[in-house]
Order: structure tokens, then sequence, then C-alpha cells
């Protein structure tokens, strides 16, 4: 929707993104009509509406109920931290619209471990209280020792989903950035275990973002994600994201990774197909974040990526141009003119 | 070629002293919309369609399910904001009515997309320099006839490419009321106009009421609908411009600057050409 936003989160993987961009760069309603119409000649009926903050776009309220009336459901990615005027708007035409069509994902930090001003705190405060039923909590885990029990007291306060999406904050492959390293990612699995008895007591269900590795997560762990959820997926697959200007990547911390036009693509599965043959030769190169990824069983048999691209390939930056020529190209790397 | 059809203002002493005729009837006020397809119905006179001259935007416009019985065109300044044209969304497609915004606006351009794209059927409505923003004007035409989703039609480029063929003209000045082989316009004292851009500026082609049959006999009117052999014998660009078959010299005002319609009109014709050799006449327009 734009790449604007109003808060400066240490993990923030859409920063590369954000830093190229114009800052007046919102999506012009020419190019979210094109988009609708090729998401609906591609049969996909869900989009998410993201940022910087998507909120900040001046004709959000109307794009949104423009996509609802195209009968797509919607989802946005918010920090819930709204000018009071937004807010009014959001409340007076969103709150209309049953939960089903649109959902929103508010992308809540620990305000102990990621300290922010006391407005903020407040705004998302009275976003939640007006909004909360159609929320769904989104925590992005940036350090082992990350917490998630505030999140517990908000859901319950504002009848927020009983549903938590934790990320993994990830590299952007020849940025700088805060993010989990593969070592560390048992660490973080362990750390998210030790909050089942408060998840479990509040009826509260963990729902695993891409880049979760199976074997990072013991029998028993495995054992309470299925109880809870019923299914999970450890994989990395092309999200499919979009620039205000219809520029296709595969995600955002792989925005700098072969940038196409959408106008290059005649459907939905044309850019999932091209962007999935770059992963899967990605995945030729190197199997997964660890080792032991060459030759896993589970990796083999579809049952986990091995881990996010954006993990290996921010492997490849460092290296010697090796690397196939696709990938190649499509890294930042630094290069020495000889 | 039947009698024109009359487009005047809704006066009941006007329209009471017709007989005969198929009248499409303006009104401003939408209060009057029912009012005056009675009342044109309780007459000696046919109802083509009521044509509402509104000055609010759209999405301030009244719409009521009373004017389902009526066939309807509405003309507004711009749409206004989606999130309050979306609250009547299903009444005025029940409504159907085709919606006309001005195109020296460029946001309208943007709006009819809107409208297109949620299915309501739309018109660009050209003045006689045709749009402030011909690229704008191309993009929506492409819109129009390429688009890959089912949309609403938008006029004139529907009327347009449904009658398109490679040889001969096409006339799509009826789709605004504006050909006088089609429309005769009346003030109301019953003067007559061949326009409605004539109308406006007072330059009437009778002005007694009374001989309202002996119009389409007269020189004046022949050489009135003669637009083409008339810029032919003045030397006209428009006369000698590949666009003509299908604009037909609209923007003939525009004079020997013809960069944004000779352009606009050659991307027409050969996109409407693509889409025939690829067995498409229009793009996928909802009915």
């Amino acid at each position: 929707m734009t790449s604007r936003c109003v808060r400066s989160c240490p993990y923030c993987f859409a920063k590369r993104e954000m830093e190229g961009s114009p800052s007046g760069d919102i999506v012009s309603w020419e190019n979210l009509i094109y988009l609708a119409d090729f998401l609906a000649a591609s049969n996909q009926d869900h989009l998410s509406l993201l940022g910087g903050e998507p909120t900040l776009h001046p004709q959000f309220v109307d794009m949104v109920l423009y996509l609802i009336e195209r009968r797509f459901h919607v989802t946005v990615f918010t920090s819930g931290i709204m000018a009071d005027k937004r807010l009014r708007e959001v409340s007076d035409h969103l709150s209309a619209v049953p939960p089903g069509p649109l959902g929103f994902v508010v992308n809540l930090n620990n305000p102990h471990q990621t300290p922010a001003p006391e407005q903020e705190t407040q705004r998302i405060a009275k976003f939640l209280s007006l909004m909360g039923p159609w929320c769904t909590p989104g925590f992005n885990i940036y350090r082992t020792d990350f917490d998630i029990e505030f999140l517990f007291d908000l859901i319950a306060r504002y009848g927020m989903h009983r549903h938590i999406r934790l990320g993994l904050a990830s590299p952007m492959p020849g940025v700088e950035s805060v993010f989990i390293k593969p070592d560390d990612v048992r660490t973080v699995i362990d750390r998210l275990y030790s909050f089942k008895p408060s998840l479990d007591r509040f009826d509260i269900k963990p729902g695993l973002d891409c880049g979760f590795p199976l074997c990072g997560f013991t029998d028993e762990q495995l054992g309470w994600l299925m109880r809870c959820s019923g299914k999970f997926k450890f994989g990395c697959g092309p999200a499919i994201d979009l620039t205000p200007d219809l520029n296709v990547y595969a995600c955002f911390p792989l925005s700098g990774f072969n940038k196409r036009s959408l106008f290059e693509f005649d459907s939905m599965r044309q850019v999932q197909d091209f962007y999935q043959n770059l992963f899967n030769r990605v995945r030729t190169e190197t199997a997964g974040i660890y080792e032991e990824c060459d030759g896993c069983i589970h990796r083999e048999e579809g049952r986990c990526a091995g881990g996010g691209a954006c993990q290996v390939m921010n492997r490849f930056v460092g290296e010697a141009p090796v690397r196939l020529q696709e990938i190649e190209r499509g890294l930042s790397k630094p290069c020495i003119a000889v | 070629m039947g009698f024109p059809n009359l487009v005047l203002p809704f006066n009941e002493s006007l329209i009471g002293g017709l007989s005969g005729r198929v009248l499409a009837v303006r009104v401003g006020d939408p209060s009057d919309v029912v009012r005056a397809a009675e009342f044109v119905r309780s007459s000696a006179n046919r109802l083509s369609m009521v044509i509402l001259d509104s000055a609010v935007p759209l999405d301030e416009i009244p719409f009521d399910e009373a004017w389902t019985s009526v066939k309807l065109a509405v003309f507004a300044p711009k749409m206004g904001q989606f999130r309050n044209v979306v609250k009547r969304l299903r009444l005025i497609r029940e409504l159907n009515p085709t919606i006309y915004l001005p195109t020296n606006d460029p946001e309208n351009l943007t709006a009819l997309r809107i409208l297109s794209s949620v299915n309501l059927r739309c018109a660009a409505v050209l003045d006689d320099r045709g749009a402030a923003d011909w690229e704008g004007l191309t993009d929506l035409m492409t819109y129009a006839l390429a688009g890959t989703v089912p949309h609403g039609a938008i006029e004139p480029f529907s009327t347009i490419a449904g009658r398109y063929q490679a040889a001969g003209w096409i006339e799509w000045g009826p789709v605004f009321f504006d050909d006088p082989k089609d429309f005769f316009h009346l003030d109301p004292d019953g003067r007559i106009a061949l326009s409605r851009r004539e109308l406006l500026d007072g330059d009437f082609i009778q002005t007694d009421i009374g001989l309202l049959d002996e119009v389409i006999d007269s020189e004046a009117y022949r050489q009135r609908i003669d637009v083409r052999g008339r810029l032919f014998l003045e030397y006209h660009p428009c006369s000698s411009c590949p666009g003509w078959r299908i604009c037909t010299g609209k923007f003939a005002a525009n004079g020997t600057d013809k960069s944004g319609c000779a352009a606009f009109t050659a991307e027409m014709i050969a996109l409407l050409d693509d889409l025939e050799a690829r067995g498409r006449r229009t793009g996928k327009t909802t009915p």
C-alpha cells in the first residue's frame, strides 16, 4: 500500500524495500484494480495489504472496502498505530464488515524488550479497543530471550483471536539487520515451548510463520503443536510481495533478489512458478540452513523446507561468486573490479 | 430513420403540449425522477428515460428503490468517496443506470474505472475537445476493451467496439444524447437545438415548437447532420485524419492540434484490430 511506516522496529525486514522507495510511494487505484483483476483472473480470492504501514495510505479505507466488494478476503498487516482521523474512518466503515472477509494482523512488540513511546502504545490500545475482534496478534522473534506473556493480557482485554502469528526475524541478504541465526533457532523454539503452560491455560494457539525447520522441534514439541492447531508446516515458499508500482518479488527479506514487474506475467501461477523455480535452484545449491538438511528425509518428503531461503542466501552473499548464474545475478554482492 | 427523440426538461406544460413523441426527460432534483416518469407515461407521449443531472457527486445522490421502474441515466460531476458509493452499490446495480462522469477532471478517469470494475455501466463524457488527459483516456479505453475480468461497460468505448468494422464509420453520439439524427434538445420554452451544447449556447435551429416536425426537412438540419461533408469542404484536418471513422469529427474543436485525439483514436483502432484478429470484439463486460 505504501512504503512509509510510523515505526522503526529493530528487526524490520522490509527496510531495504522501504529505503529504496520514494517517500510518496503509494499504490494507485489503477494499479489496485489491475491487481484485483489479475488475482481474480488467477482464481485467487485472498490478499494481504502490507506496508510500511498500510493504514497511512490516504485511501486505505476506500481501497479495503473496494477489495471486499470485489469478493476478496483481505488481511491487513498493521502496527495499529494511526492518527485519530484514520482510526475513526476504520471504526466507522470497516467495523461494519464482518470478520470473515476482513482481518487485521497487528504486529505487536513487547513493550519492555522493544520499548516504544507511550503515545504509540496508547494508539495501539485505541485501535484494539475498536477493532479487537477483527485482529490476530503478530509477534516477530528477533532475540532468543523473547517474551510473549504481554500478548495474553491484550488478547483477553481486546477480544482478539486466540492465535498468535509468530514470525522469525529474517535476514535480508546483503543488508545489515537483526535476525535469528540458524544456530539460535533451537533456542528460540525451546523458549517458545516454555510459554506452553500459559498458552494452554489461556487457550491461545501459536501459529508459525515461515522459516522454522522441523528438526528444531522435539517430538514432544511437535505433539503439542499438532494438538494445538491440528496441522503445522515448516515451509518456506515464495510469499509473492508486490510494491505499490507493481514490482514483484518472492518475499520482503528477498526484495533485492530477482525483482520483476507484475506486467511480465499473465497469472499468479506464472509468478509463483517463476519464484518457486528460483527457490528450487537455491535449494539445489544448498539444501537448507543446516548441513544435515542435505539428504534429510523430512525435506525430501516435503514436510520441511529446510529453513528460510533468505537464511540460505544470506550465506551466499559473503562467498565468492560460485553459485548458479541466476542466483548470483539476484544477489547484492560486493564486486571487485579486475 | 424515425423522428428524433426529444430531450427536454421536466416541464409539465411543455410535455403536456406534445403528443406521440419519445421523450428523455431531464431532472435536476432526484425527488423528481419518479414524478417526471409518471407524468410522461400519463401524457400522450412515450418515455425513453429519465436523465438525472446531478449537481452533487454520485456518492451523495439519494438513489431510491422507487426508481426501479425508470430507465435512468445519471450525470454527476464526480464519483465522490467509494466508501459512500459502496453502501448503495446493491441498489445502484438494481437500478442499472448509466453513470456519466465528465473527463475534464482527470480524477474521473480513475472513478470510471472503479465504477466499471464493480460492474456499473458508465460513460466517459467527452466535450468537443475530447479529454483533458488523453493518455489517461487511452488507459481507460484499454481497460474497457481489453480487461481480463468481466466489468461494467464503459461508453463510448463499448459502443464503438460493438459496432467496429475494418471499413465504415461509427456514430456513437447517441450514447450521450448528442446526435441530431437521434435527438433534439428542447429548452423550457420549447425552443429546439440539435445538441446539448447548442442548447446551452442558445443556438437554436427552431424557436417555435409548433414547427417541430419541419426541422428535419430544413436545409440547415441536412447540412448539420452531414458533419463529414462540412469538414471536408472546410479542408478541416479531421476530414483526413485516420481516426475519423471512429471519432467522426467529434473533437473538431481541437483544430489542427490533433496530437491528443489523433493518437488516441489511432491507439483505439489498433487495439480493436488486434482484438478482432484474436477473435474478441470487446472486453469482458457484464451484461
